[in-house]
C-alpha cells in the first residue's frame, strides 16, 4: 500500500505540527497571517496518500459550518453600519463577513490539522507514542480499550431498539419518543456494567498491574530531524504565545 | 495525583470508564435515531461519577471527548475540559447520595415548575434589553408577561411531576451541572468557533445574537437554554438505571 509522505511522521510530529498551526492561527493578528496558517493546513492533506479521503470528510464538515457561519455573523453581527447587502428586511455586514471569515479559517485550521492526524494515523500508534513519552499506562488501555468497545457499542444500541420495538415499543410521537429513553439505555448500561467484571478479569490476567513496561510490538520510526523539527515547533509556540502576552500586557 | 493514580491502579475502573465511554457515544447514537432534541452523550460520564466518585468522573469525560476526537469529530476534543467538570459535578452529586436516594414527587413538580420560571425569566430578559444595555427590572417584566410566565411554570410543574417524578434531587443537579457547563463552554463556543457548531442550537444563537447581544453572551444564554435540559435529562437516566441496579452490582463499584 503506498504510503504518503505526512502519513509516514512520527505520530507525535503530526500532533505538534497540527497543535502549532492552531495555536498560531488563534494567536495571528492580521487577515495574512491567518491566510497563511489556514493555507498551510488545507494544504497539509496533499502530502498525504490518500488527499481526496481526508478533504471529502474536511468539506462534510466545514460546508455546514461556513453556512451557519457566515448567516450567523453577516445578519446578525451587532452594531455594525456598513451594509454589504440589503434584501428584504434583512443587511449583510461587511464587519460580520469578515468576523465570519475568519472564524471559519480558524475552525478549519484547528478541523484540519486535526482530522489530518487522525486520518493518517491509527489510534494505536497515537496512544503508544504518547505513552513511550509518558502516558500513563491504564490511560493507553482505557482510550485503547473505549475505542474496541465503541463498534460493539453501538451494534448492541441498534439491537436493543430492533428488540424492544419488536416487543411493542412504539417511537412515533415526542412522548413515545421520550418514554422510549429508559427502556433503550436501561439495557445497553446494565449490559455494559454486568461486563464489566468479565472484562475487568481479562485485563488482570494479562497482567496489567505489573510494574514491567510492556514489550511494543510495533517501533514507530522517528529521526532526529523530526525531533528537531517538534522542538522548534514547541518553541514558536512558546514565542508566540510569549508575544501575544506582551503586547496585551503594554 | 494520589487519588488520579488511585483510581487507574482498579482494573474495574478502567474497565468502566472505557465502557461508559462506549456508552456515552451508543446512546449519541440511539438519541440521533429517536430524533430527541437533546444530546444525553454523557450518560456514561454522569454514571462513572455516580458509581466511582468525581476523579473517574472527570477522567472519563476528558477521555470521552478526546475520543470522539480521535473518530473524527472536530467540535468533541477542546470540549474535553467541559465534559470533564461534568463527571467531577456528577462525582460529587453522587458521593451525596442524589443518585441513590429518591425524593417526594413533589420535589420533582416543584423543580420543573421552578425551572421552567427561571427560563422563561432569562429569555424574556435577555430579549428585552434596550438599545443602551439595560436589562428591564425583574417584576416589571413578570408583570408584563404574566400570563407567560403563568402558563411556562404551570407547564414545568406537570412535566416535572409526570417526568421527574421521584428524582427530584437528581433533577435539581442535573440544572445545576447544566448551568455550569453552559458557564464554562461559551468561550470556548464563542473564541473557537464563532459561536457556530453545526447543530439546530445555532439557530438559538442567531436568535440571541438578533435581540441585540454579543456573540460570548448569546452563545452562554443558548447554553443555559439547552444545557440544563440535556444534563437534568442525563442525571435522571442515570438516577433511573441506578436505582434499579441490583444492590450487589452496586457494591461492587462502591468497594472501590
Amino acid at each position: 500500500m503506498h504510503t504518503g509522505w505526512f502519513d509516514s511522521l512520527h505520530p507525535l510530529t503530526k500532533l505538534t505540527w497540527a497543535f502549532s498551526l492552531a495555536v498560531h492561527i488563534y494567536m495571528a493578528t492580521t487577515f495574512p497571517a491567518s491566510m497563511l496558517f489556514w493555507g498551510l493546513a488545507v494544504l497539509t492533506p496533499l502530502t498525504a496518500a490518500d488527499p481526496r479521503a481526508i478533504y471529502r470528510t474536511l468539506w462534510g464538515i466545514f460546508i455546514p459550518v461556513g453556512i451557519s457561519l457566515f448567516l450567523l455573523q453577516g445578519v446578525f453581527f451587532p452594531s455594525d453600519t456598513t451594509q454589504l447587502w440589503h434584501i428584504g428586511g434583512v443587511s449583510i455586514s461587511v464587519s460580520g463577513m469578515s468576523v465570519a471569515a475568519t472564524a471559519l479559517m480558524r475552525i478549519m485550521t484547528l478541523g484540519s490539522g486535526l482530522l489530518g492526524v487522525v486520518l493518517t494515523t491509527p489510534p494505536a500508534h497515537l496512544t503508544q507514542a504518547l505513552a513511550e513519552r509518558g502516558l500513563p499506562r491504564s490511560i493507553e488501555y482505557i482510550l485503547l480499550m473505549a475505542l474496541q468497545i465503541i463498534p460493539d457499542m453501538r451494534l448492541r444500541a441498534h439491537g436493543i431498539l430492533e428488540a424492544q420495538q419488536s416487543r411493542g415499543l412504539v417511537v412515533d410521537s415526542l412522548v413515545g419518543r421520550i418514554g422510549a429513553i429508559v427502556p433503550l439505555i436501561g439495557p445497553l448500561v446494565v449490559g455494559a456494567l454486568i461486563d464489566v467484571e468479565e472484562r475487568a478479569m481479562s485485563l488482570e490476567l494479562r497482567a496489567f498491574a505489573h510494574p514491567a513496561p510492556p514489550t511494543r510490538m510495533i517501533v514507530l520510526p522517528d529521526t532526529r530531524l523530526q525531533h528537531w523539527g517538534r522542538t522548534g515547533l514547541f518553541l514558536s509556540v512558546a514565542g508566540v504565545a510569549v508575544m501575544t502576552a506582551w503586547s496585551n500586557l503594554a | 495525583m494520589d487519588r488520579i493514580f488511585g483510581t487507574l491502579k482498579s482494573p474495574i475502573n478502567i474497565v468502566l470508564m472505557a465502557l461508559a465511554i462506549g456508552i456515552n457515544i451508543a446512546v449519541g447514537q440511539l438519541v440521533t435515531v429517536l430524533k430527541l432534541p437533546i444530546y444525553l452523550d454523557s450518560i456514561g460520564t454522569v454514571l462513572v461519577g455516580a458509581l466511582l466518585g468525581p476523579v473517574a468522573g472527570g477522567l472519563t469525560g476528558l477521555l470521552a471527548n478526546v475520543i470522539w476526537g480521535l473518530l473524527g469529530n472536530v467540535y468533541a476534543t477542546p470540549y474535553a475540559v467541559v465534559a470533564m467538570v461534568i463527571g467531577i459535578l456528577a462525582g460529587v452529586f453522587g458521593r451525596r447520595g442524589v443518585f441513590t436516594s429518591s425524593s417526594p414527587k413533589w420535589v420533582g413538580a416543584v423543580v420543573g415548575g421552578l425551572f421552567f420560571f427561571s427560563l422563561t425569566l432569562f429569555v424574556l430578559t435577555f430579549t428585552n434589553i434596550d438599545a443602551d444595555g439595560m436589562m428591564p427590572a425583574m417584576m416589571d417584566l413578570i408583570n408584563q408577561q404574566l400570563i407567560v410566565f403563568v402558563v411556562t411554570t404551570v407547564v414545568g410543574v406537570i412535566v416535572g411531576a409526570l417526568l421527574i417524578k421521584n428524582g427530584g434531587y437528581a433533577g435539581i443537579a442535573g440544572v445545576i451541572t447544566g448551568v455550569v457547563a453552559a458557564i464554562i463552554s461559551a468561550p470556548i463556543s464563542a473564541y473557537l468557533f464563532g459561536g457556530v457548531t453545526g447543530s439546530g442550537t445555532d439557530l438559538i444563537v442567531a436568535a440571541f445574537l438578533a435581540s441585540g447581544q454579543n456573540i460570548i453572551v448569546s452563545v452562554f444564554a443558548q447554553g443555559v437554554v439547552s444545557d440544563p435540559f440535556d444534563k437534568m435529562a442525563s442525571y435522571m437516566v442515570v438516577w433511573a438505571i441506578v436505582s434499579i441496579l441490583p444492590k450487589r452490582l452496586l457494591e461492587r463499584f462502591n468497594a472501590q
